[in-house]
């Protein structure tokens, strides 16, 4: 099964824990997992991207990072810049879309 | 026989004028058109005020015109809940023209009619 999460929530919130435990027990299982980090959510980017060794697929909206200068210096390695359409892809292939927000 | 598309309901309930979120959906919205998905906006709640003429830009807040003008040509079709409106005495008459008015009935048959609910 194939999970598509977005993720606008920021820095402290309970929802980037739950998201991470969630990607961490879907990928045991052999699930497919997208985050797509909107809004918010893009200043979670570096906490997270560890997920992306365990076989997630990380996509921040570029536009957001941009806007506020997250990853301006450093892009997180196994993140990818994105856009909408990443996610709009992310929401037709997935069998479950979950929001975190 | 072909594979119909995938029903997904984007449903917004933030106010234009407290948060970028309800532009952001908006925003997101038409980014879901570039896939091959049915989307209907829901505009729930608060998100109500996104159906009137308001120009949260002169505020620093994101700009919803540009993606309601756009989105029916993009084939998506936008909705608000009547029950928002009089919750907001919001007048009929001041929602645009392009969006349709729903009841809260036809919210729940949007809903679960969808394959992927996108709560924003």
């Amino acid at each position: 099964m194939k999970l598509a999460i977005l993720l606008t929530s920021g820095v402290g919130s309970q929802d980037a824990r739950t998201v991470r435990k969630l990607t961490e027990a879907a990928r045991e299982q052999g699930h497919g997992v997208g985050i797509f980090f909107m809004d918010d959510g893009v200043f979670l980017l570096d906490s997270m991207k560890d997920l992306a060794l365990g076989g997630a697929e990380l996509v921040a909206c570029a536009h957001n990072c941009y806007e506020w200068g997250v990853g301006k210096v450093e892009r997180p390695e196994g993140v990818l810049f994105g856009g909408q359409q990443d996610w709009a892809e992310m929401v037709q292939e997935a069998d479950r879309v979950i929001v975190f927000g | 026989m072909a594979e119909s598309k995938k029903r997904v309901v984007m449903l917004v309930r933030r106010s234009p004028l407290n948060t970028i979120m309800g532009a952001e959906a908006l925003r997101q919205s038409v980014g879901l058109t570039v896939a091959d998905l049915d989307l209907t906006v829901v505009l729930l709640d608060a998100a109500a005020w996104l159906a009137v003429p308001l120009s949260p830009e002169v505020i620093g807040g994101g700009d919803i015109k540009k993606h309601l003008d756009t989105l029916p040509l993009l084939k998506a079709r936008v909705v608000v809940e009547s029950q928002s409106l009089e919750r907001y005495g919001i007048d009929r008459d001041r929602v645009r023209k392009d969006i349709e008015v729903i009841d809260s009935q036809e919210v729940v048959s949007e809903i679960t009619g969808a394959q992927a609910v996108i709560a924003f």
